[in-house]
């Protein structure tokens, strides 16, 4: 220990007499370490965001969205056809051993909502189920029952942002006027607390900014032949599977079956978190190792500029060189020596590199708006990476000081 | 005989092959000095006094040829070995004056202990004594580039005595001197001496060589009365 403390003031003492040079040979370190630790922080970031979004509407989910009709295609379509998706469609999926609940959702295209005329909501229709399937969080009241549909409960339930817009109107229990109705707010969502619009672009709705009603038990009366064969019954189904399902397989089945009994019409979409989730990691992975090309390249090169700065210092320190092996130092002690100075150089460089990394992943996260995640793996790694560079860069030039005759090193002058 | 003996060399042979030549420098070297012995080398230049007080300090290998130091056997001896023999037993004055630029006397001095690895204790009051024996106490923090030639002289003394070596290696040590500092360098060495150390003095100057109990001379790769 004390020998590690006095090798390391050693190299303090001979690293200082060449403040600038020492300083202008750990750019490239410090360039490095700060390249790697940026990139891994907005990667994470990234990662992260990406992982939150995703999960945030269920592994386990299907989301399944009406496709816009073509105006071709409505000629096409024979008496009995209905584009879309159908309530068919979800008895159809209800049947299915690998589904465990089935959702529904229409959005009500012409409500006028409440009094205020700046508060813009979509006013959806959902089934009861919706909570549960989605894990939609309820943070006041209760979310829609069946009974609601059944009994044509004229009952509400508020996303937060709307709850929030109409003030104390928007309280459990006051009522808000849709169309020439007046609902009565049973439930408020819990806040979802996305500022990125990534969830809504791909299950295409804000949580937040919705009002859903119990279907009328009307619309939903299954076993009425002309009301299934109207237009088409729902925008969105939601489907969730049991827990050892494979999703994109069950999401494979489910697109075959919508298929055949649409008549082989594309009307729907689907999107898979899971499948999502699976994509990004694989782009994250290609990410990461062009990060990893990227930072090693950065740290060779600035390793290499380690290693020519301790090579000039071996060759003008000949003498020195010479002196301490006639006082007793061994080839060794030689080797350490220099070794030490370069892994001092490194680390010197690392922690300027850390601090400018740090600074400048702030800034990023501040000025451009990423999202980054500072995590021991984005400190650690650039650093440990620099001392590794220090260690492998300085061996050569260590080497050669020790390979010096004492003899010839003192002759050096 | 031999076993008082400090230093014992035995038809020392050491050559340099400059180009495709080899130049003979030492050809058969004999030289046994006792314990606690002066002595001084003397010899025309390139006479191959250094060479030969490089090979006694182990900082060179003979071609051929026994040296026994202290009854050891360098030449069978590791670097590492030599290298120990070096931080324990060995003080060397050099020629010029071979201090790092970078460190101040105190360090200077203390250099050769970074190499046996003792304590920082002991070391500090060897290395104070050592440089109160050379006088230099006052200016224990400066550095080399703040003294004069006969100062750094004296700080290489310091350094070479701080160990209490068994042997004191001294390469003409006042050749970049004057008289008055001459004289006190090799007062200083002639003291040490009195303390039983064993010094081998190389010297151009037949008054310093005078100094020593017994003067020899290099003369075509061998040693001479
Ligand atoms: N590494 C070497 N390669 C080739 N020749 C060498 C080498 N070292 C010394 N010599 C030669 O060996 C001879 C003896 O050199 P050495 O330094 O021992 O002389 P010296 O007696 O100490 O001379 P001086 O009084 O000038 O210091 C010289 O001729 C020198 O040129
Ligand atoms: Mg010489």
């Amino acid at each position: 220990m004390l020998r590690l403390l006095r090798l390391v003031q050693v190299a303090y003492t001979s690293l200082i007499s060449h403040k600038l040079r020492s300083l202008l040979s750990i750019l490239g370190i410090v360039c490095g370490v700060m390249a790697v630790m940026v990139m891994i922080s907005t990667g994470e970031g990234a990662k992260q965001k990406v992982m939150s979004t995703l999960a945030g509407l269920g592994l386990s989910n299907i989301y399944i969205h009406q496709a816009k009709q073509p105006d071709d295609q409505a000629t096409v379509l024979s008496g009995n056809q209905v584009y879309g998706l159908t309530w068919n469609d979800i008895q159809r999926l209800e049947k299915q051993p690998f589904i465990a609940g089935v959702a529904g959702m229409k959005e009500i295209s012409q409500a006028p909502f409440g009094m205020n005329k700046d508060i813009t909501a979509k006013v959806v229709y959902v089934s009861s189920s919706y909570l549960e399937i989605t894990g939609r969080i309820l943070s006041k009241g209760r979310f829609l029952l069946p009974e609601d549909s059944y009994q044509n409960n004229l009952v509400c339930v508020l996303g937060v942002t709307i709850s929030r817009q109409l003030g104390a109107a928007g309280r459990l229990g006051e009522y808000v006027r849709l169309g020439d109705q007046l609902y009565k707010i049973v439930g408020i969502l819990e806040d979802t607390k996305r500022v990125d619009t990534e969830v809504e672009e791909i299950a295409r709705e804000n949580v937040d900014e919705m009002v859903f009603l119990s279907f009328p038990f009307s619309a939903m009366h299954r076993d009425d032949p002309l009301k299934s064969s109207l237009s088409a019954d729902l925008n969105q189904i939601v489907v969730k599977v049991t827990g050892d399902t494979d999703v994109i397989v069950a999401s494979e089945v489910i697109d075959r079956l919508l298929y055949l009994s649409h008549h082989e019409v594309h009307d729907y979409s689907m999107v898979v978190p899971r499948q999502l989730l699976n994509q990004s990691m694989k782009t994250q992975a290609v990410f990461n190792l062009f990060l990893a090309v990227t930072g090693g390249i950065s740290l060779f090169v600035g390793g290499v500029g380690i290693m020519n700065i301790m090579l000039a210092n071996v060759s003008e320190r000949k003498r020195e060189i010479g002196i301490r092996r006639a006082v007793g130092a061994t080839k060794w002690d030689i080797v350490l020596q220099f070794l030490t100075e370069s892994v001092l150089l490194t680390i010197t460089g690392g922690l300027l590199g850390m601090v400018l990394g740090g600074a400048a992943v702030i800034l990023i996260e501040q000025i451009a708006g990423w999202p980054v995640s500072v995590t021991l793996l984005s400190i650690a790694l650039p650093f440990v990476l620099a001392v590794f560079a220090g260690i492998f860069f300085g061996i050569y030039p260590a080497v050669q000081a020790a390979h010096l005759e004492p003899i010839q090193a003192l002759k050096s002058l | 005989m031999k076993e008082d003996m400090l230093v014992s060399l035995d038809k020392i042979q050491k050559s340099y092959t400059l180009g495709q030549k080899p130049v003979h420098v030492l050809s058969g070297v004999n030289l046994d000095v006792a314990k606690g012995d002066f002595i001084s080398i003397m010899g025309t230049s390139g006479s191959g006094k250094t060479t030969l007080l490089h090979i006694v300090g182990t900082l060179l290998q003979p071609d051929n040829g026994t040296y026994q130091l202290d009854g050891r056997e360098i030449g069978s001896l590791s670097d590492r070995e030599r290298s120990w023999i070096r931080a324990h037993w060995i003080g060397y004055v050099f020629q010029t004056f071979d201090l790092i630029t970078e460190q101040d006397v105190w360090h200077n001095v203390a250099m050769p202990y970074l190499y046996r690895g003792e304590t920082k204790a002991e070391v500090g009051r060897q290395v104070d004594a050592a440089i109160d024996v050379v006088g230099l106490s006052e200016r224990r923090h400066h550095r080399p580039a703040e003294l004069s030639g006969g100062e750094m002289q004296r700080v290489a003394i310091a350094r070479a005595l701080s160990i209490a070596p068994k042997l004191i290696l001294a390469d003409e040590p006042t050749g970049n001197l004057d008289d008055d500092n001459s004289k006190e360098i090799l007062n200083l060495l002639r003291r040490l001496n009195d303390g039983g150390a064993t010094i081998i003095l190389v010297t151009h100057d037949q008054h310093v060589a005078g100094m020593t109990n017994r003067i020899l001379t290099m003369k075509n790769g061998r040693l001479a009365s």
